[in-house]
Formats: C-alpha cells, sequence, structure tokens
C-alpha cells in the first residue's frame, strides 16, 4: 500500500514537474508565466521590471519584481560570495557559473543570475547579506522572442535547429530595450532598440555593426558589451567587440536596418574579452568602467572620448586612441552600478576566493 | 521519538564518573540498535524524484516525521553534506508526502541531509550517472586536414548535453611539438551552445586573425601558414548528468593558404538529378563552408518559388552539399536561394570579407540572397 502510494505521489510530483514547464511564449505583449531556459543577461528597467535575456529561447522577458521598495545604496562586502550561492543550491562552486547580475535601482538590491552546469538557471537576490530565490513563473511576465532571422527556422537531419543567437548584453534606456547578440553561426552582430513595453509588433531596429580598424581594414564586429553615455549633450551607444577596441554610436543614428560604422576610440589591449561596461559620474562629469577577462578594470574618462576627434587612423603600440587609467582592481567577473558613485563588483581574488563587494570613486 | 528521548535521557543523564552497570550497558546497545534501525527505516523512506536522468525533487512521507505538515514544512529544512546552509526550494505536502524541490536539480554523487527544527532526521545520496551512458564527441568540424590559416571557428559536436561554461578548460589546440598553443580560442561567456547543448561553436580570436589590430600586431594570427596543429578534447569534460567523456579526442590539421574571397555561388558546379526521380542534386562549392551555415541557408525553389522539402547533407568535408527532395524532381526549372550569411572557414560571407581592405577594395551591392538557376530534365 505504502509503495502504491509512493509510486503515486512520485507520478504526481513528476506531473507537476512536467506542466510547470509550459511551452514558449509565441506573442508578446501579453501577460504570462515566464519559461525561462536560461539566463545570460539581465538588466532592470523601470518601476522593478527586470529583463531576463534567455538566449536558450531566444526571448528577452520582462518580469514584475514588484521589489519597489525604495531602498539604500549600502556598500555589501560578502566573502566567498560563490560558496554561498552554491551552498544555497545544493551543489558545488565549480558547477555554478555566475552570467550576470544587476542592481534593482529603486531597492538597491542585487539581482545574481546563476547557471547550473545542466543550464539550469537560477534568479538569486541579496537582502543583506541573505540569498534569496526569485521564482520567475511566479511574477507577472511579458516577453519578446528575437529570432527573426530568415533561416531561424533551419533543422538538420536529426531535425534539431541549428542557428541561435545569444544574447550577449542587455540595457535599458529611454523606454527602450537594447539587446547586442552573437551568433553561433555566422559572424555578424546584431543589435536591437525595442519599445518598452512590447508591443508585439517585432518593431525593433537591426543594425549591421563594422569596426573599422585604422582606416585600413574593415570587420563585422560582434558586440559584447555595451552601456549608453551623454557626450557634449549627444546620447551614445557605447560598445565593446569581442576583440576589445572600445567604439562610440550616435544614438539617433541607430535606425531599422542601417550599416552603422562605429567610431572606434580605444583598443584595450590584446587576448581580452571585455566583461561589463558601466558609466559612473565624478564631480558631475561622466565616466566609463570596463571590466575585463585579462586586463584590470579600465577607467575612461567621457571628456576625452568627446575631444578624441577621429577614428583611430595610426598603429599603436600595446593598447591605442583614447587614454585609459588601468584600476589595480584584476579578475573582476561581473559588476553593476549601485548608484552614481558605486559600483558593486564579484571579483575572484589573489587567493583564489571569490568576493563581492563595493567600489567607489575613491577606489576607482 | 520517544525511544530516542530514552536513549538520550540515559546518555546525557549518567552521573559523571560512575562504572555503567551490565544492565546498562546492555540497554544501551538495545536503544542503539533501535534507534540505528528507526533512523534505517526512515532514511528508506526519503525517495529521489526523478526527471529524465535527473534528480529534480526529494519525495519525504508524513509518517517519517510522525507530526502534522503544518508542524513540519516551517521547520524543515535539506542541505548539502558538510554545509550549514539550508538550500533554496520548495516544500509542498502532496497528500501523504513532503516534496522538497530545489531550485537546481541535485547534483550526482551528493549527499543531502533532512533536518527538522536543526536536527538531522534522515540522509540521501544521489547516484552517480549510469558509466554505460558516457557522452562522446561525434563531430569536430571543419572535417579537412588543411584549413585556412585565417580560420575563424571550429564545432564540436557531442552525443549528450554537455556542460557549459568550461570549453577552454577541456579543449587545447597543441602545435607539432605537442606543446599548447596559448591564446587561441576566444574566452567568451556564455559560451555559444545550439538550443540541445550538444553543438559549441568555438571562435578562434577575432581580435588576433584581424589583420593590424593589436592583439594581431602583438601575438600574431593563431594559426601559421604550413604549420600542423592537433586539436584536443580532454575526457574529463562531462555532460550535464555528470558523466565525462568516453575518451579524449584529437583532430589533426595543418593550416593552409589565407582565404580572402568570398564564396562564389555561380562557380558552384551542380550535379542534377533526372526527372522523375528522387537522386540526390549534388552541389560542388569548390571549397569547404561553414558545415552548419551551409545546411541554414540553400533552399531549392520550384518554377512556383515554393521551397521544396527535402533532406540536406554535407558531403565531400564540407566542400559539397547533397539534397534529397522528399518528392521526385519534376522536369522545368529549379532555383537555388543562398542567404548571403554563408561564410566560408574564414568568416567571409556572400556580401563581405571577414575583412576588406579598403584602400584596395570597394564594397559592392549588398544582397540578401543570392541566386542560381538550373532545370531538371
Amino acid at each position: 500500500m505504502k509503495k502504491t502510494f509512493l509510486c503515486l505521489s512520485v507520478l504526481a510530483a513528476g506531473f507537476a514537474l512536467i506542466t510547470a514547464f509550459k511551452p514558449a511564449p509565441k506573442d508578446a505583449g501579453a501577460s504570462e508565466i515566464a519559461d525561462v531556459k536560461s539566463i545570460s543577461a539581465i538588466t532592470f528597467g523601470e518601476d522593478g521590471i527586470l529583463f531576463i535575456g534567455d538566449s536558450k529561447s531566444a526571448t528577452v522577458f520582462a518580469v514584475n519584481t514588484k521589489d519597489k521598495k525604495k531602498g539604500k545604496a549600502s556598500p555589501v562586502d560578502i566573502k566567498n560570495i560563490d560558496q554561498k550561492i552554491a551552498a544555497a543550491l545544493g551543489t558545488v562552486v565549480a558547477n555554478i557559473t555566475v552570467t550576470d547580475m544587476a542592481v534593482n535601482p529603486i531597492s538597491k538590491k542585487l539581482y545574481i543570475a546563476v547557471q547550473n552546469s545542466d543550464g539550469t538557471p537560477a534568479l538569486l537576490r541579496l537582502d543583506g547579506e541573505k540569498i534569496e530565490a526569485v521564482s520567475i513563473k511566479d511574477l507577472e511576465a511579458t516577453a519578446v522572442v528575437l529570432n527573426n532571422s530568415p533561416a531561424e527556422d533551419a533543422k538538420d537531419g536529426r531535425g534539431r535547429s541549428l542557428r541561435i543567437s545569444t544574447i550577449s548584453d542587455l540595457g535599458y534606456a529611454d523606454g527602450n530595450l537594447l539587446v547586442s547578440g552573437l551568433s553561433n553561426h555566422e559572424f555578424s552582430s546584431s543589435f536591437k532598440s525595442i519599445p518598452y513595453p512590447f508591443t508585439g509588433k517585432q518593431d525593433e531596429s537591426t543594425l549591421e555593426i563594422y569596426h573599422a580598424a585604422h582606416g585600413r581594414f574593415e570587420t563585422s564586429a560582434p558586440i559584447k558589451t555595451f552601456t549608453t553615455a551623454t557626450i557634449d549633450n549627444k546620447k551614445y551607444l557605447v560598445a565593446s567587440y569581442t576583440c576589445t577596441p572600445l567604439v562610440l554610436f550616435p544614438m539617433d543614428e541607430l535606425k531599422p536596418g542601417m550599416h552603422v560604422k562605429g567610431r572606434t576610440v580605444a583598443e584595450m589591449g590584446s587576448g581580452n574579452t571585455p566583461i561589463d561596461m558601466i558609466t559612473l559620474m565624478k564631480n558631475n562629469e561622466p565616466f566609463l568602467v570596463m571590466a575585463n577577462t585579462k586586463h584590470p578594470v579600465a577607467k575612461v574618462d567621457y571628456k576625452n572620448i568627446a575631444s578624441f576627434a577621429g577614428t583611430l587612423t595610426e598603429q599603436v603600440k600595446g593598447t591605442g586612441g583614447v587614454s585609459f587609467t588601468a584600476t589595480d582592481m584584476t579578475n573582476v567577473m561581473q559588476m553593476d552600478k549601485l548608484d552614481n558613485a558605486q559600483i558593486i563588483m564579484m571579483q575572484k581574488k589573489a587567493n583564489g576566493d571569490v568576493d563581492l563587494w563595493t567600489a567607489n570613486e575613491t577606489t576607482l | 521519538m520517544l525511544i530516542y528521548g530514552q536513549l538520550m535521557k540515559l546518555l546525557y543523564n549518567r552521573p559523571t564518573g560512575k562504572k555503567i552497570r551490565l544492565s546498562q550497558l546492555l540497554s544501551l546497545i538495545f536503544f542503539t540498535t533501535l534507534f540505528a534501525e528507526s533512523c534505517r527505516q526512515k532514511q528508506a523512506g526519503i525517495t529521489i524524484v526523478w526527471t529524465g536522468r535527473q534528480a529534480t525533487a526529494i519525495s519525504m512521507p508524513m509518517d517519517f516525521f510522525d507530526m502534522k505538515a503544518d508542524s513540519v514544512l516551517p521547520y524543515l529544512q535539506v542541505r548539502l553534506h558538510g554545509n550549514a546552509t539550508a538550500m533554496l526550494g520548495s516544500y509542498k505536502a502532496a497528500g501523504d508526502y513532503i516534496l522538497f524541490s530545489p531550485i537546481i536539480p541535485l547534483m550526482p554523487g551528493g549527499s543531502y541531509e533532512v533536518l527538522l527544527k536543526n536536527k538531522l532526521v534522515g540522509e540521501i545520496k544521489i547516484p552517480l550517472a549510469d558509466t554505460g551512458n558516457a557522452p562522446y564527441v561525434i563531430n569536430i568540424f571543419p572535417s579537412n586536414d588543411t584549413v585556412p590559416e585565417n580560420l575563424l571557428k571550429i564545432y564540436l559536436e557531442f552525443s549528450a548535453p554537455m556542460q557549459e561554461g568550461q570549453a577552454l578548460q577541456h579543449v587545447c589546440l597543441l602545435n607539432d611539438q605537442n606543446d599548447t598553443v596559448p591564446g587561441v580560442f576566444l574566452d567568451l561567456q556564455p559560451e555559444l551552445w545550439d538550443k540541445e547543448r550538444t553543438t559549441l561553436t568555438l571562435w578562434l580570436d577575432p581580435g588576433r586573425i584581424k589583420r593590424d589590430l593589436i592583439p594581431n600586431q602583438k601575438m600574431g594570427n593563431p594559426l601559421r601558414l604550413g604549420k600542423h596543429y592537433t586539436l584536443a578534447v580532454s575526457k574529463q569534460w562531462k555532460d550535464i548528468y555528470g558523466m565525462p567523456l568516453k575518451q579524449s579526442y584529437t583532430r589533426k590539421f595543418v593550416a593552409g593558404a589565407r582565404d580572402s574571397i568570398s564564396p562564389i555561388p555561380g562557380k558552384w558546379v551542380l550535379k542534377l538529378a533526372p526527372a522523375n526521380s528522387t537522386d540526390p542534386l549534388q552541389i560542388n562549392f569548390g571549397e569547404a563552408l561553414d558545415y552548419y551555415l551551409a545546411q541554414e541557408t540553400i533552399i531549392i525553389k520550384d518554377e512556383k518559388g515554393t521551397a521544396i522539402a527535402g533532406k540536406i547533407r554535407i558531403i565531400n568535408n564540407g566542400t559539397g552539399f547533397a539534397f534529397q527532395p522528399k518528392k521526385p524532381w519534376q522536369a522545368g526549372p529549379y532555383r537555388l536561394q543562398i542567404s548571403s550569411m554563408l561564410e566560408d572557414l574564414a568568416g567571409n560571407n556572400l556580401n563581405r570579407l571577414f575583412e576588406r581592405d579598403m584602400r584596395s577594395q570597394t564594397s559592392g551591392v549588398e544582397k540578401d540572397f543570392f541566386e542560381k538557376t538550373f532545370t531538371i530534365r
């Protein structure tokens, strides 16, 4: 009898788990259960809306965290955050990857996207030093499906989908969700500006971005990370490619279907991939902070960018273009802006520990 | 619980320094045995809930706790053995059982402890994956012995979904001295996996391939003309079920001449099938093209412009394409429609080169599709 009950319960549990995985949303705009299959990038919009970039389903979900109670931008300092996250998930550090993190600009709580080695995503939130789970499927959500390539339905001999557009970064500026994507097949970049709330019309801009180096070679250049900034009262997209150059695009030139050439303003060095870029303020002047896989966190003064008239034309040794300051912060794995003067960083220390801490304009 | 209480009383109320009488010792053995048996039975009650090959929940019968669900749920914790932190997840009463569903699947080989009011009440170990299901490498593309020195991508295809985020720990390129060539691949997170997580795209560092960029100036092209290389995949790489690869894999190739020419569909040689047959149409590209893009970007359309259904195969080490229609070919005109995003092994697509020398080349008119017509007789 007990065995029968057990079997029934296990079956019921299995059924409950299966039914929890509903098909991916097809219609953008409608409120629905966010069936998030992966979390490549996260960013906050307004009113506690968290955008979740799901590369596996080529979808960005906008979920209402309802986390709208104004909070204080208090510095955090948590040692061995990776071990604490792993313990909370019931696994070991080697099995988890922090794919992105974002501070809710209202509550100032930090949201951390984690991926288990089996691909299962998890969204966590810090309340003080306490790690909480955010149950995405219990939140109101809308979604926009990104793939609109003519080849999106191509399948191989086994009927598997071939192409996937990995979301490399997300941003939100002036009512628009900004999405940069990398393809797993063609070497190209997609950059979309999608009005939010989603209209369901897929009226996003798609840009083809080229990289002009030293006035001689022009190449396609997938964007890895980006931020937005205002320089001399003009709005810019500040992007960094997989091959590290720092590039500016005037926002008003980013129109649907345009072939846009970025203005390369700096090369940040070799063998490096940019991780995150943030715009901070110091004495009412904006400056760019950039974390890298190989190089230390770099600071660039936007005034220098503004005064750097042309694109890079001269060959330079090491790094070139706009001057930047390399800080002593290396191995920064993730970062986000806590407020205009503070950044929360996840950093691998020299002893191998991964700590979460807050840098400010004095330490930067 | 009563037995447990008596045992504890016996153990903790024993006056210090006094000798234990034989009867007390026997009682201790009796109660200890009872306690151990009681625990064993309780632990037998904890079961793993499987979803496919993954342990996704722990089920505990209510009688395991001798209490009502309302009294148990707020005080129940599950944690990985050796950790003081309770795991995140949901605890739900489902009939006579309590189900704990963690946020991520339980770790193969992991021991999990169940605690009630901070007291250990049971433990369960998740078995390791079945060694008979070890994953293996199905293919490595490109499959040619010779690749252009400006090769841009390598694809690894596995038999099972693999653990992500660890590719560069398990893949390396060796030179002809069997030394690892440093900094060849771009360290890209998140990695570029397909939806099934069975095919990984690795980019050779584009900053090193793009001439005149600082990485190229400083470190040179990742591959050198005429040099022999071995791509090695470590058997330590595990699939999502925690099972390592069946064996290590290697693929040898040599770096040939730089490819600085876009694929030109006009130069492709077609081998046509006779009308009323389902024989394959074969295309000879004259060079190896991207294995996946070649499958995605070429559509065969009939006279009315309707795409015809059939099976695509990439043949002859990526230099050829075979299309077998589902229904027999009809006599008459057909056309190939090729998306301009089709690339060769160096990332040159139909519209543009991976890198265009602006001093000597002008950019032509870019098209979304290229077409080539043929007639079936």
